[in-house]
């Protein structure tokens, strides 16, 4: 729209009205240098930034991929001669688990023989008056009736020479002896 | 029409936006990028493992018998009867020279499917297998021995028994048989 303009003049004078025709128009913004450098900026940094470390990564990346094509294809051909052997990993299993339960057999008779070979060799005529064994915590409780005090100190002595003890302990009053076993 | 100073601020404003937003791209695409690496890289570790694990395999086993499933069976049973499991241990207690006699008060009682704490010796096996626990009772006047025997016996049968616990007390009266209690775990493969 045309910017119109009124100007009155003195009342003996005819009136000249004035109007601007021309019209209203934003005159171009100046070309701005500012868009180049920010692009520039924007550019710059994301190669330094994204694109350098992305390269690298990506390489790694690669190599992990193509080490995992060869593991996997080394994996598989060891499988198909493990099928090819007719290797049964279940049994396997199965053999490795009871080993491991004949090797939690516990050689009681051992240990009552050397026990009662250890008390005896203090005193001849001495017996066992109880005996509890627990394999959950490999302790072996021992009552054991002894004519002499000096006795239980060498019985004691006795018993940590054994193989199977790792530790002994007793209490006199009591005539009890406790002994950890070694696994 | 912007002031020059004003316009300055826009500008370094913009800049310092486009890094910002640089910088977390950057971020957020290594992350992605290290993390697909470690996941392979770790898969890569797994695999490692699995082939050092089957080379040994395939190198200890290639030429060696492996026992039947129903030879292993004998050792670790798949199949559980409680009654079959009872006339088992009379049957070899019998043969250790324990009867049930007058006097003797011979007991076996069975509890099934036990669980271990983890710092006992029993605890893998019983997590892997049905552990049962058996307990024998009886009065004899030769503790030692006879324990000695009936330990031989289940241990010498193919199932696998393991002592779990031994306990006797003689009676300050002579007169008075020792009472025994033996306890036994024995395990089952029931998957």
């Amino acid at each position: 729209m045309p910017n119109r303009r009124f100007q009155s003049k003195d009342a003996e004078q005819s009136d000249f009205i004035y109007v601007d025709l021309l019209p209203d128009m934003r005159r171009p913004r100046q070309f701005n240098v500012n868009i180049i450098l920010i692009v520039l900026v924007a550019v710059f940094f994301t190669w330094l930034l994204v694109y350098w470390p992305l390269s690298g990564r990506q390489n790694q990346l690669d190599e992990a991929l193509n080490l995992n094509n060869d593991l996997t294809a080394q994996r598989d051909y060891i499988e198909s001669q493990i099928d090819a052997y007719r290797i049964d990993r279940d049994r396997i299993d199965l053999l490795g688990s009871i080993e491991t339960a004949l090797d939690n057999q516990i050689n009681m008779t051992q240990y009552h023989s050397d026990l009662l070979a250890a008390i005896q060799s203090v005193e001849s005529d001495a017996r066992i008056r109880s005996i509890n064994y627990n394999a959950s915590n490999n302790t072996i409780t021992l009552r054991v009736n002894l004519q002499r005090s000096l006795s239980y100190e060498n019985v004691n002595i006795a018993f940590l020479d054994l193989e199977f003890v790792a530790n002994s302990s007793y209490t006199q009053s009591n005539q009890e002896f406790i002994l950890e076993v070694s696994d | 029409m912007l002031s020059k100073r004003l316009n300055d601020i826009i500008f370094i404003a913009i800049i310092v936006l486009v890094l910002i937003g640089i910088v977390i791209a950057r971020f957020m695409v290594l992350s992605t990028m290290d993390g697909r690496i470690e996941e392979i890289e770790a898969e890569n570790q797994q695999l490692e493992n699995e082939i050092a694990a089957d080379i040994s395999l395939v190198e200890e086993y290639r030429y060696e018998n492996i026992p039947t499933a129903s030879e292993l069976a004998r050792f670790i049973p798949s199949h559980y009867s409680r009654n079959t499991l009872m006339y088992f241990v009379f049957a070899q207690l019998e043969l250790a020279g324990i009867r049930d006699e007058s006097g003797r008060e011979l007991r076996v009682e069975i509890q099934e499917d036990i669980s271990y704490p983890s710092e006992s010796r029993f605890n893998e096996l019983s997590n892997r297998f049905s552990a049962n626990r058996i307990e024998i009772r009886f009065n004899t006047s030769e503790p030692i021995d006879e324990i000695d025997n009936v330990i031989e016996q289940l241990y010498g049968v193919d199932q696998v028994f393991l002592l779990q616990n031994v306990r006797y007390e003689a009676s300050e009266s002579e007169q008075v048989a020792p009472r025994v209690v033996i306890n036994f775990v024995t395990f089952y493969n029931l998957d």
